[in-house]
C-alpha cells in the first residue's frame, strides 16, 4: 500500500492567502431565479440565506448578489410559494 | 414572549453585520446561517452602540466527551454584558472538529442540562430552522439578569452529507422528531417554547443523511427509545 511520502509533488504554493482574490460566488453551478408574478415580497428568502447573498431591489422585490451567492438552493426549497427556481449556471 | 406577536421577516433590520469576505462556510452553511441571526437579533440592542468589535467564532479547546478520551471542540461565541455577565452561544454541529469533520458514535452530552445545573441564569436551545424562536431567545438572553447560555443546532451539510438545500428541513426535523427539543429554563423552570404533542419518528430525520448510512435498523429503534425517554424526562420537569 502506497502512503504520502510516495506521492509525487503535484504543486508548491509559494504565497499564503491564495483563496483572497477569488469570491465566495464563484464556485457555483447553479444561481436562483424569481417569478415576479408569485414573489409576495415577503423576505423569507433574504431571511434563510446562509451567505447574506439576498438583497431587497428599489421595488420591494429581491435578487441575490452575483459576488457572494454559492448556488445552496435553500431559499427555493423554503419559499412558500415556489417563486424561486434554480437555473443553472452559463 | 408575547404569545400573540406578529413575526414579519420584512421587518428586519437590514443592516448586514456577518459578511465575512473571505470564504469561510460551505455552500449552505447552518452556522452561518445561525450567526447571521444572531446578530441580526442583536443587532438593535448591541452592536449599533459601537462599544466592541463583532468576533467571529472562537473555538473552545477541550471539553469532554461522554466517553472517557473522547473530546469534540463546538465553536463559542461570548459576549459581555453588563456588569461581567456573558452570554454564550455554543453552535454544535454534532462533528468532532478536530480535522475537518469527523463522526464518532457516542451519545452527546447534554450542554443545558449542565448549563442549568451550574445555576446559569437563562438557558435555552435553538435551531436556525426556526428563525423567530432563536431571535427572540437571543433577545431575551441578552436582556436577562444574569448569565445566559444558549444552545444552538446547526445542520451541516458536509458534515452530516446530505444535500446543501435541505438544511432548513433537517433543522425543522430535528425539532420536529423531538430529538432536539426547543425549550428554555428561566431561573431553573423548564418552559416548551414549540409544544410537539404527536412526534414524528427519528427515521424520517436521519434518511436525508449519508453518515446515518451505516445504521442497522435495530440502531435506528435504539435511537428512537433513547429519544422518546429524554423528551420525557423533558416533560415531567416542565
Amino acid at each position: 500500500m502506497s502512503t504520502w511520502e510516495h506521492n509525487k509533488v503535484g504543486c508548491i504554493l509559494l504565497e499564503k492567502n491564495q483563496a483572497q482574490p477569488f469570491k465566495k460566488g464563484d464556485k457555483r453551478t447553479q444561481k436562483p431565479a424569481w417569478d415576479t408574478d408569485k414573489c409576495t415580497k415577503c423576505a423569507l428568502c433574504y431571511l434563510y440565506c446562509p451567505d447574506a447573498a439576498i438583497r431587497e431591489k428599489a421595488d420591494g422585490l429581491f435578487e441575490a448578489d452575483p459576488d457572494y451567492c454559492k448556488g445552496c438552493g435553500i431559499c427555493a426549497r423554503e419559499c412558500w410559494f415556489g417563486a424561486i427556481s434554480m437555473v443553472e449556471e452559463r | 414572549m408575547d404569545r400573540y406577536a406578529v413575526f414579519v421577516p420584512k421587518l428586519l433590520p437590514r443592516q448586514e453585520c456577518f459578511l465575512p469576505d473571505a470564504p469561510v462556510s460551505c455552500k449552505g452553511c447552518g452556522e452561518s446561517m445561525a450567526v447571521r441571526q444572531v446578530y441580526k437579533a442583536l443587532a438593535a440592542d448591541v452592536i449599533q452602540k459601537g462599544t466592541w468589535k463583532i468576533p467571529w467564532k472562537q473555538p473552545l479547546p477541550e471539553l469532554k466527551g461522554s466517553e472517557k478520551g473522547e473530546m469534540f471542540s463546538p465553536s463559542l461565541l461570548r459576549i459581555p454584558k453588563a456588569g461581567k455577565q456573558v452570554l454564550s452561544i455554543c453552535f454544535d454541529n454534532e462533528a468532532l472538529m478536530v480535522k475537518g469533520a469527523l463522526g464518532k458514535a457516542f451519545w452527546k452530552k447534554h450542554m443545558p442540562a449542565v448549563a442549568v445545573a451550574d445555576g446559569v441564569y437563562y438557558v435555552a436551545t435553538a435551531c436556525p430552522g426556526y428563525p423567530f424562536d432563536l431571535m427572540e431567545k437571543v433577545r431575551k438572553a441578552y436582556h436577562a439578569p444574569g448569565d445566559a447560555f444558549l444552545h444552538i443546532l446547526c445542520p451541516c451539510p458536509v458534515g452530516w452529507d446530505f444535500d446543501a438545500s435541505l438544511s432548513v428541513k433537517i433543522g425543522k426535523l430535528a425539532v420536529d422528531s423531538t430529538l432536539f427539543p426547543l425549550y428554555e429554563v428561566i431561573n431553573g423552570k423548564y418552559f416548551l417554547t414549540i409544544e410537539t404533542p404527536q412526534p414524528r419518528p427519528v427515521k424520517d430525520y436521519i434518511r436525508y443523511q449519508g453518515r446515518c448510512k451505516d445504521l442497522t435498523e435495530a440502531a435506528v429503534d435504539e435511537i428512537q427509545k433513547m429519544v422518546k425517554l429524554d423528551y420525557q424526562k423533558l416533560l415531567s420537569t416542565v
